[in-house]
């Protein structure tokens, strides 16, 4: 696999994660970033580095929304939730990701290994 | 607790954005840290290992940096019709133009202007590198085969469209003698036309088939 490609799946592949946590509740870069990883299991980790542009991307496509608001603790973290835009965005991109590992399993059996 | 706001306003220092739009990446950016800070024990350390202080250092900043600019930063407003098809239409058609130029210059100072269909024999040879140009560029704005094939015919297109107005604004001008000569002179402008067209679709004939179609609009 090419760098070119394994950076697009790894960039594809984050885009879908943030999307489909922002689906459920507005959330901030830490809480995605934290959700992200425990809920892949470790699999899928954000820094610094690669979380914020990625943020910041997807609200330039105006997909995601971002706005200051007050967490639990009281401090001030700009809270990040999807557009009627970025909505329309997730299902074909879920359908797109499912064909995919549908194509890979096919082809490699990754299911059973 | 350290003042991670200030510290990381210091490492975004050649961020170009506005002022308030620097203030808020940098506040978003400290307050991760300030999280990560507080998680402590339950989430930096014992799951990842990191601790704010090694995220602050082992962090590239200056990449970060740039990869926030070009996040922030708005796209040309050039949508995928642009990018496949008037942008590479007009650079083609502008290529052939400075070409013709060259040639009649050339011929002329060369001496050989007695033939004056020599300059348009030589640009009908050049022609499919113009043609293979349009292509190629369309290619590389995401256009189809037949934005390729359209981009690649555009110098003859407004070639004929350019001679068709300047056939009735000759008959504004002079109504007698274009009329009397009109079968002929399109006759030389449909001859024009077509064989043009054949040597710039030769020219991306290459480019229709190699090469995936990737329209980056979103």
């Amino acid at each position: 696999m090419t760098k070119d490609a394994r950076s697009r799946i790894s960039r594809g592949s984050a885009e879908i994660a943030i999307l489909a946590l922002l689906d459920r509740q507005p959330l901030y870069g830490f809480e995605i970033a934290k959700r992200i990883d425990v809920e892949s299991g470790g699999v899928l980790k954000f820094t610094l580095a690669s979380l914020y542009p990625m943020l910041y991307e997807l609200e330039k496509r105006a997909w995601i929304k971002g706005r200051w608001e007050k967490n639990r603790a009281g401090r001030d973290r700009r809270y990040y939730s999807l557009t009627p835009k970025g909505k329309k965005q997730l299902e074909p991109l879920r359908r797109e990701w499912r064909l995919f590992f549908l194509g890979l399993d096919r082809l490699v059996g990754v299911k059973d290994a | 607790m350290r003042d991670w706001n200030s510290l990381v306003k210091q490492r975004l220092g050649k961020l170009k954005l506005p002022e308030a739009q620097r203030e808020e990446v940098a506040a978003e950016l400290a307050a991760h840290l300030e999280d990560l800070e507080d998680a402590g024990e339950e989430y930096g350390i014992r799951e990842s290992g990191t601790t704010p202080a090694n995220l602050y250092e082992e962090t590239d900043w200056s990449g970060l940096t740039r990869r926030i600019q070009k996040a922030k930063k708005e796209d040309f407003p050039m949508n995928t019709r642009s990018k496949s098809f008037w942008l590479p239409a007009l650079v083609t058609f502008f290529a052939v133009q400075v070409c013709w130029a060259i040639l009649v210059r050339t011929s002329f100072y060369a001496g050989i202007s007695s033939t004056p269909f020599r300059p348009m024999f030589l640009l009908l040879g050049t022609l499919p590198v113009f043609g293979a140009l349009g292509a190629y560029l369309s290619r590389c704005g995401g256009g189809s085969p037949l934005s390729r094939i359209a981009v690649g015919l555009f110098p003859a297109v407004a070639m004929f469209c350019l001679m068709t107005v300047l056939f009735f604004l000759g008959l504004m001008v002079d109504r007698q003698t274009i009329a009397a000569r009109w079968a002929h002179i399109w006759l030389a402008i449909v001859i024009a036309v077509t064989t043009s067209s054949a040597a710039l679709l030769l020219g991306t004939l290459p480019f229709l088939k190699r090469g995936e179609v990737t329209t980056s609009e979103s």
